[in-house]
């Protein structure tokens, strides 16, 4: 089933690219149904899935390379089928909106969206390493070559940046992969085999490793020294190009944190908390600030996207059931308020080809239907109550204020707390700034004032999407249901990991002295 | 075991060989030019019972009994047989690219197949010699039709300048392995692989310095021919210069031959000299790695950007000799097999870009999908395996090498190679910014198109594209069976 999901779209994507270029109608018939297909047979996933099992399930196993121990073998947990779910809805969305808005080469296009889809749900269900990495690899060749060719004035320069700067951290990644199966001894890149090994590395060689994995995920998040490869890959790109890019490729770092970092590492995830949840935070404030002050839509939700992620990793660090729920909801929600931003956005720029807030402006008057879509959405992505972001970023901010790191430093994850929730307010002020200069106030510009209105196919890209994000606000329940029991074995790993062991320790040692200070004594 | 007897029968795909070079150079100057074509029958024929006999063994997965012929001069062993496999298959592979190249001038079809196939069974011998003066032999054999074929195109000044550069900067090398030969028989009063190896380090205290300065002068005509990084200077030159059709046999017959030959002297001399052998291939290791990548970076050229390339590649091979056991070899193996079906490749699109564009630069590439889509797809195919980037086979080969270089305790140096490997990525990609991003030239487009030169080269092409994605996909078929024959041949290297 998984495989099946998996592949279909690479299936697709080969067909696609059979059917002569000038066929567009038959290109986007036949991507509608291999992305419906897949999202389709994702929905059945829900079915079968049992909701209190933390473990893997639905998994495959099949041999691969076995004189390497290299293993075929997939399977979801309540964290993975959430991204896996993310990833095949708005795939088609991002197909159809692509077949209306893409005038040159849409067989290549699509065939490369399906291409993409294959690495993206393959990244969140592989359970063998090198599978998992070679997915996590894969997918960098069809987003290089949509933002390349299809994208907006410097797309070269961006797309060479961002798989330079992706390659980069995965390299080092596999190296550490490498080492932990050596360390491991049985010949095996099986997820569970590594996780043990990973407990018997030497404290100085499971920090290295620690942070080869760490900067793989943070280029991907992208966390806040690393973020300078993002905004410059979602301005260039396309519009079904951003929607991926910000809907799910950005997950893959907060996910790959979850599924790797924490259960190898959990020991050095907690020594590093302190500095990483700083960094998260430091993300949230600056990529806010930033995102203010940009000229151009896509570049501020570019920013504005950092800035969110940053909240996932910060609840995701609390180590805390709370914030570990708000990180992984706050991903699905991003997801989808971020990536029907950006179909806005391309929506707008098909029209008049800028996406400069000055060139707007008024917007509301000529365009009704646009501008309630784009409220709400914007209003999710800030976070108001009753819509989806809410519930995320609370529940961030809620684990964050009690945080596990709150032991190592008293007051730290206050102060960081405090700090991050002005995030939210920051949030609202560029949101809602560039909301008011792009759609509000009298018509700026004469050329502006004929714009049509969303057509059917815009409409529909963008109603599905209005409609989860008002579903997740008012029953948040649904989503975070199945994370629970994954999500709370892993903060009984960290928390196995880190022990206040260290106190017990103290306490009886200090019994065990003064026991022999008592004898000594009575010796006397 | 019995090292004295003959075992003629061992050396058979070699032999046929031999016999099949003799018959090409004879019936050529018997048959008229019209009738040149029959040559190619011939060499055709002979080559694919050539290649039957070279995979009998490999088939049969049966463990050789006898590893050597001619008395202990020629190893026939598992290495053997797969050194034959990649060899054969990539001479039976480059024929087929240049067959309608070659038949533009029927005159040169004689010479041009002899020579190939010598080159081949030079290769073949150095690889597999048993004796330092069989590899001597080798060498020469080797290098000689190298040095004309660079030069194949004797209209073509570069090609003239090629050759003699090879040559000159050839016969340095060869004069230091000789050289090197000389110091080995001082220090251990044989030139035979197997006995140096039974000799211990104690008896040639007096002489180890002697020994050790011998090794690294072997090394060093051996880097020469592999094209590593302190000996490098002629790479960009030569493959400049030669052929396109036939350039990625050279760079690759080479390269199989040179790391097969370092893998038997690995095994040879590193019980005996350990340390210091280890230290060479350390330092060329990053030097070649580090530097190649870097100088291929700078260049606007296809071919020098290929060639330096090549030297980056012939690094990360050298990573495999490092790791010294199975999984080391058996990656080298695979690396092996990828790089040299892929270099061609390459080479052969980028001849084919001269034929169409009329130049080698980069900016000839522009906008390559839209004038002819399929080479460009091709190109993107053997970029991406080049850079390592699945889901092309050579992910595969760089993952077994690193793999096996981490689980040797040489995490540092695959940390050095992976980081170098991302320079590779950049000037990979350089290519497909050309072909799918930049727009076509004016003159171009409006060109009349000339025709595609050659059925044979297209089927060749997509044959070459079609093992490097099934080996991508299912990398096991061919790397498991190299694992088991390689640890057998461990264990049993050199004594049998």
């Amino acid at each position: 089933m998984l495989a099946w999901i998996t592949f279909i779209p690479l299936i697709g994507a080969a067909t696609i690219f059979l059917i002569s270029c000038e066929n567009r109608r038959a290109i986007e018939t036949w991507g509608m149904f291999f992305s419906g297909l897949t999202l389709f047979l994702s929905l059945l996933l829900l079915i079968g899935f049992d909701v209190n099992n933390p473990g893997m399930q639905l998994q495959i196993n099949r041999l691969w390379i076995p004189n390497l121990g290299i293993n075929f073998r997939m399977g979801i947990d309540g964290i993975s089928l959430w991204m896996v779910l993310l990833t095949a809805f708005l795939t088609p969305i991002a197909v159809y909106f692509s077949a209306g808005s893409i005038k040159k080469d849409l067989r290549e296009f699509l065939a490369l969206l399906l291409f993409l889809e294959t690495g993206m749900i393959g990244v969140f269900v592989s359970l063998d390493l090198v599978l998992f990495y070679i997915f996590w690899e894969v997918m960098l060749i069809p987003m290089y070559f949509l933002i390349g060719v299809w994208g907006a004035e410097r797309r070269i320069y961006s797309a060479v940046k961002f798989f330079l700067f992706t390659m980069f951290g995965s390299v080092l990644m596999l190296i550490a992969i490498l080492v932990l199966y050596r360390e491991a001894g049985i010949q095996s890149f099986d997820i569970e085999v590594l996780k043990t090994a990973a407990q018997s590395l030497t404290p100085r060689m499971a920090v290295v490793l620690f942070w080869f994995f760490f900067l793989a995920f943070a280029i991907k998040v992208p966390v806040f020294p690393f973020h300078t490869w993002l905004p410059d890959a979602h301005t260039d790109a396309p519009t079904a190009g951003s929607v991926i890019l910000a809907g799910v490729l950005l997950k893959m770092g907060t996910y790959g944190f979850l599924r790797f970092s924490l259960p190898m590492f959990p020991h050095q995830c907690y020594d590093f908390a302190l500095l990483i949840s700083s960094l998260a935070v430091i993300g949230i404030i600056y990529a806010a600030w930033v995102a203010t002050m940009q000229p151009d839509m896509k570049r501020l939700i570019a920013y504005s996207s950092v800035s969110h992620l940053g909240f996932s990793v910060l609840g995701i660090f609390s180590f805390t059931l709370e914030g570990m729920t708000g990180g992984l909801l706050h991903m699905v929600n991003h997801g989808l308020s971020t990536g029907a931003l950006f179909l806005i956005v391309g929506m707008l720029y098909d029209r008049t080809h800028t996406k400069l807030i000055e060139r707007f402006g008024g917007i509301t008057r000529i365009m009704p239907f646009f501008s309630v879509c784009f409220l709400l959405v914007m209003l999710s992505s800030i976070g108001l109550p009753g819509l989806n972001g809410f519930v995320g970023e609370f529940l961030v901010l809620v684990g964050s204020a009690k945080a596990a790191h709150e032991l190592t430093f008293p007051g730290a994850s206050y102060i960081l707390t405090v700090c991050a929730a002005t995030g939210v307010i920051w949030g609202a002020v560029y949101m809602l700034w560039m909301f008011q200069r792009v759609m509000l106030g009298p018509v700026k510009h004469k050329e502006n004032e004929n714009l049509q209105d969303l057509n059917k196919r815009e409409k529909w890209c963008l109603i599905p999407i209005i409609v989860l994000c008002v579903v997740i606000g008012i029953f948040p329940k649904l989503l975070i249901k199945p994370m629970e029991a994954p999500l709370k074995e892993l903060v009984r790993i960290v928390q196995q990991a880190n022990q206040p062991v260290s106190r017990v320790d103290q306490i009886t040692g200090l019994e065990h002295q003064m026991h022999e200070f008592g004898t000594q004594r009575g010796d006397q | 075991m019995n090292y004295s007897g003959l075992n003629t029968g061992n050396l058979l795909p070699e032999i046929l060989l031999f016999i099949l070079a003799c018959i090409i150079l004879i019936t050529d100057l018997f048959i008229s030019e019209k009738n040149k074509r029959s040559l190619w029958d011939i060499s055709f024929f002979g080559l694919l019972v050539v290649l039957f006999t070279a995979i009998k063994p490999f088939m049969s997965h049966r463990l050789i009994s006898i590893p050597t012929a001619f008395a202990g001069q020629a190893f026939t062993d598992e290495l053997t047989i797969f050194l034959r496999l990649i060899i054969i298959s990539a001479l039976f592979a480059s024929l087929i690219f240049s067959y309608d190249w070659v038949n533009r001038t029927p005159k040169r079809t004689g010479i041009f197949l002899f020579l190939m196939i010598i080159c081949a069974l030079g290769g073949l011998l150095l690889a597999n010699a048993g004796d330092l003066i069989v590899m001597v032999i080798g060498l020469e054999i080797l290098s000689l039709p190298l040095y004309v074929l660079a030069g194949f195109q004797r209209e073509n000044k570069e090609g003239r300048e090629a050759s003699f550069k090879y040559f000159i900067l050839g016969s340095f090398a060869s004069a230091f392995l000789l050289l090197g030969i000389a110091l080995i028989f001082g220090a251990f009063q044989s030139t035979s692989l197997i006995q140096i190896f039974q000799s211990k380090a104690s008896t040639i205290t007096n002489a180890l310095p002697v020994a050790k300065i011998g090794s690294v002068l072997i090394i060093s005509a051996l880097a020469f021919k592999g094209g590593l990084m302190p000996f490098y200077a002629w790479i960009p030159d030569v493959y400049r210069g030669s052929p396109d059709y036939i350039v990625g046999f050279m760079a690759s017959v080479a390269k199989v031959a040179v790391f097969g030959t370092l893998i038997r002297i690995s095994l040879v001399f590193f019980p005996v000299i350990g340390g210091s052998f280890l230290y060479v291939l350390e330092f060329l290791y990053i030097a070649t790695v580090i530097l190649g990548n870097l100088m291929a970076l700078w260049q606007n050229d296809i071919k020098r950007m290929l060639a330096y390339s090549s030297i980056a590649h012939a690094g990360y091979l050298l990573l495999g000799i490092m790791a010294h056991g199975k999984m080391g070899f058996s990656a080298i193996i695979f690396y092996l097999l990828i790089y040299s079906f892929t270099v061609m490749g390459s080479f052969i699109i980028t001849g084919l870009v001269k034929h169409f564009r009329g130049g080698y630069t980069l900016s000839h590439f522009d906008g390559l999908y839209k004038d002819h889509p399929i080479m460009a797809l091709l190109m993107t195919i053997f970029m991406f395996t080049l850079a390592g980037i699945p889901p092309f086979a050579g992910f595969w080969s760089k993952l077994f090498l690193f793999n096996a270089a981490v689980s040797a305790d040489f995490e540092e140096f695959a940390v050095i190679g992976v980081l170098a490997s991302i320079l590779g990525v950049y000037y990979y990609i350089r290519v497909m910014v050309r072909m799918y991003m930049n727009p076509a030239p004016e003159a171009v487009s409006t060109q009349q198109k000339t025709a595609f030169p050659g059925f044979f080269t297209k089927i060749a092409l997509f044959a070459v594209a079609i093992i490097i994605i099934v080996l991508g996909f299912f990398p096991g078929a061919f790397y498991d069976s190299a694992t088991v024959f390689m640890s057998n041949f461990i264990h049993t290297f050199p004594l049998g």
